[in-house]
């Protein structure tokens, strides 16, 4: 049975070495590993779906296995699988390492695995690591772009701080509970007594910090607008993805399941974090000129409204996060694709470049139309159905301020995402050629945006079994 | 104050201002081998707690491995060992803000540490034959974490030879 429930680890495992070792025998078929890549990740999808319900501790508590774990391995797989079938020609036009670019998306995909599937401090770090060494080195693919390696030095600088205080915050916490389990940590920490309490808060404050960079939350952003542009296109669309759902997932069930104690003080606290983070993000997201800076800040902002989620921490606060990280999680990747297919006629990375491309390719156009409008969260999208379920459950526990904040907040987004759409309908184009997207490139737009009109028209399904996802073991 | 509380503070002080000396030596050669020492140091300090296993592949992995690697890769990188670093103009702040905010975090640390009264005794017995205990919590409780952290070097391996290797014609 273990082994069973483990089996989509030990298939991404296997995965990531199989295509080291392809990447240094097929050289220049960035294709063919992509392939062995969409397969493998499809069948680690299919036993992640097919041992959805179960419920178990695992390997001495190490892991577990959980429907919540399993909807974030379902989140991280859909990103893994439309990167890999959307990213196969960029890697090759930009003579990245194929083997590598492959095999460290799989294994940071592992981390996160690992990140949302476990309650032990040990695991989740070694998984936070994973996924983060494996990105530092995934940002800087681009060998011959100085913009690339800046934004992995900084990442890498900015990334090795933060694990030290995340450790920090972590040996707080194992000297105060004398032990690493989250639920050991819940039980030790009610016994705890007034005088140790304030160094209880500041292990809290020391994993919300380095968390809080991990998912770019101002104002531990610092290093996010420079690292998600200058990355390689599918990486900066994996990081604002995948990478960040990883620390929410942790974040949530840190606080959730370990601090529970704590609860009226980080409420609080995470609420205005997203408050600050939303506006911020939205407000610097209008003064940008290059389409990955902006998506760079817009992923700072919607990284504010899942804060929504976490500050109310109710159970359908909860469900929400995890509604809007899956419906985000395809947007994000639908947006970045259509930046993927541009830069293959090396336009792409301004926001003009998207002048006259109604009249290019009307049906992109209309894709384009509705990621957008679905960012900014306008029916009948699902991005308007994410943020609905974040408000509800902000206004039904009390935090009202929060939910008008979320509001306005879609209202100051309008600018930016509309001057996309304007751009495509209303401005001259440099070439009126048609561009006529790749079929794998094409799979993937029709996929992520099939995917945000479908649960933005049927929410039920998906809003059911969110619901149905607990934290608490 | 006991002789193992002097001993420690001094040993803490010395990782301390070798700590100190990494970052603000001006060659790179004198920053590795300061920081030669604060792996030695932090050897000191886990044989203070009676960790003499961990003491052990602390100098054998940090002092014996890495630093001799890297003071092997400055050498094999030409011109670099005498070169000072940068040429940062040390204006006040510089130098101010990162002791104040060093100190600052200290005390405060310090400060909780007293409130919350260390509360919990250390061990009575002091555990013998810790590689025997290690060795087994590592294939049985901790089996995945061990396991992980080899993905983990081994993704750290492939990303540092991925961005230095050269690229290919």
């Amino acid at each position: 049975m273990e082994f069973r429930l483990i089996a989509p680890e030990l298939i991404l495992a296997g995965l990531g070495l199989s295509l080291v070792t392809l990447g240094a025998v097929v050289k220049k078929n960035s294709r063919a590993l992509a392939v062995v890549g969409v397969v493998g990740s499809l069948a680690a999808l299919a036993v992640v779906l097919a041992n959805f319900g179960l419920t178990q501790d695992l390997f001495s508590n190490q892991l577990r296995h959980d429907a919540y774990a399993s909807f974030f391995k379902v989140v991280f797989l859909v990103i893994l699988i439309l990167l890999f079938t959307g990213s196969a020609q960029y890697v090759r036009d930009r003579r990245m390492p194929a083997g590598e670019f492959y095999a460290l998306t799989t294994l940071a995909t592992l981390g996160g695995f690992l990140m949302a599937g476990s309650l032990d401090l040990i695991t989740i770090f070694l998984g936070l690591e994973l996924l983060s060494i494996a990105s530092y080195a995934l940002a800087g693919l681009l060998k011959g772009d100085p913009r690339s390696q800046e934004a992995s030095i900084k990442f890498f600088l900015v990334g090795a701080l933060t694990t030290a205080v995340i450790l920090f915050g972590i040996s707080l916490l194992y000297g105060l509970a004398g032990t690493t389990s989250l639920t050991g940590i819940a039980a030790a920490v009610a016994g705890l007594s007034s005088a140790e309490f304030p160094l209880l808060a500041a292990a809290g404050l020391f994993l919300l910090a380095g968390l809080g960079v991990k998912i770019a939350a101002v104002p531990f952003h610092m290093w996010a607008p420079d690292t998600y542009d200058g990355a390689p296109t599918p990486v900066s669309a994996f990081l604002i993805t995948a990478s960040e759902a990883a620390a929410f997932a942790v974040l949530l069930r840190l606080f959730a399941v370990a601090l529970p104690s704590l609860a009226e003080r980080w409420q609080l606290i995470l609420g205005l974090m997203a408050l600050v983070t939303m506006t911020y993000g939205n407000v610097t997201a209008i003064l940008q000129t290059r389409t990955k800076r902006m998506l760079a800040y817009s992923a700072i902002a919607q990284a504010g409204y899942v804060l929504v989620g976490l500050a109310v921490a109710s159970p359908s606060g909860v469900s929400a996060v995890l509604y809007y990280v899956l419906v985000y999680a395809l947007m994000t990747v639908g947006a970045f694709t259509v930046v993927l297919l541009l830069a293959g006629e090396s336009l792409g990375e301004e926001i003009a470049d998207f002048n006259g491309l109604s009249r290019r390719s009307p049906l992109v156009a209309l894709m384009v139309t509705i990621l957008m409008l679905s960012l900014i969260g306008i029916p009948p999208t699902a991005g308007f159905f994410g943020k609905l379920l974040l408000y509800r459950a902000a206004v039904d526990s009390g935090m009202v301020w929060l939910g008008l904040a979320t509001v306005l907040n879609g209202v100051v987004s309008v600018p930016y995402y509309y001057r996309i759409v304007r751009n495509m309908y209303l401005e001259q184009g440099t070439t009126t050629a048609a561009l006529t997207p790749t079929v794998p490139i094409a799979i993937v737009l029709i996929l992520a945006v099939g995917g945000t009109l479908l649960l933005g028209i049927v929410p039920e399904p998906l809003a059911r079994v969110v619901a149905a996802i607990s934290l608490t073991p | 104050m006991t002789v193992s509380d002097v001993l420690f503070l001094a040993i803490c002080l010395i990782t301390l201002v070798a700590a100190w000396r990494v970052v603000v030596s001006a060659k790179v050669m004198h920053a590795a081998l300061w920081l030669g020492l604060t792996f030695f140091g932090v050897a000191a300090v886990f044989l203070m707690l009676s960790a003499d296993f961990v003491a052990a592949a602390q100098v054998l992995v940090y002092v014996g491995a890495i630093t001799v690697l890297l003071i092997f890769g400055i050498m094999l990188s030409e011109g670099t060992e005498g070169t000072p670093r940068g040429s940062e103009r040390s204006s006040l702040g510089r130098k101010v803000a990162p002791v104040g905010a060093a100190a600052g975090f200290a005390a405060l640390m310090v400060y909780l540490y007293h409130q919350a009264g260390l509360r919990q005794p250390p061990p009575a017995e002091v555990a013998t034959d810790t590689p025997r205990a290690i060795g087994t919590l590592l294939f049985s409780d901790f089996v995945i974490p061990f396991e992980v952290a080899s993905l983990v070097l081994l993704v750290g391996m492939v990303g540092a030879i991925v961005l230095a290797m050269r690229e290919e014609g």
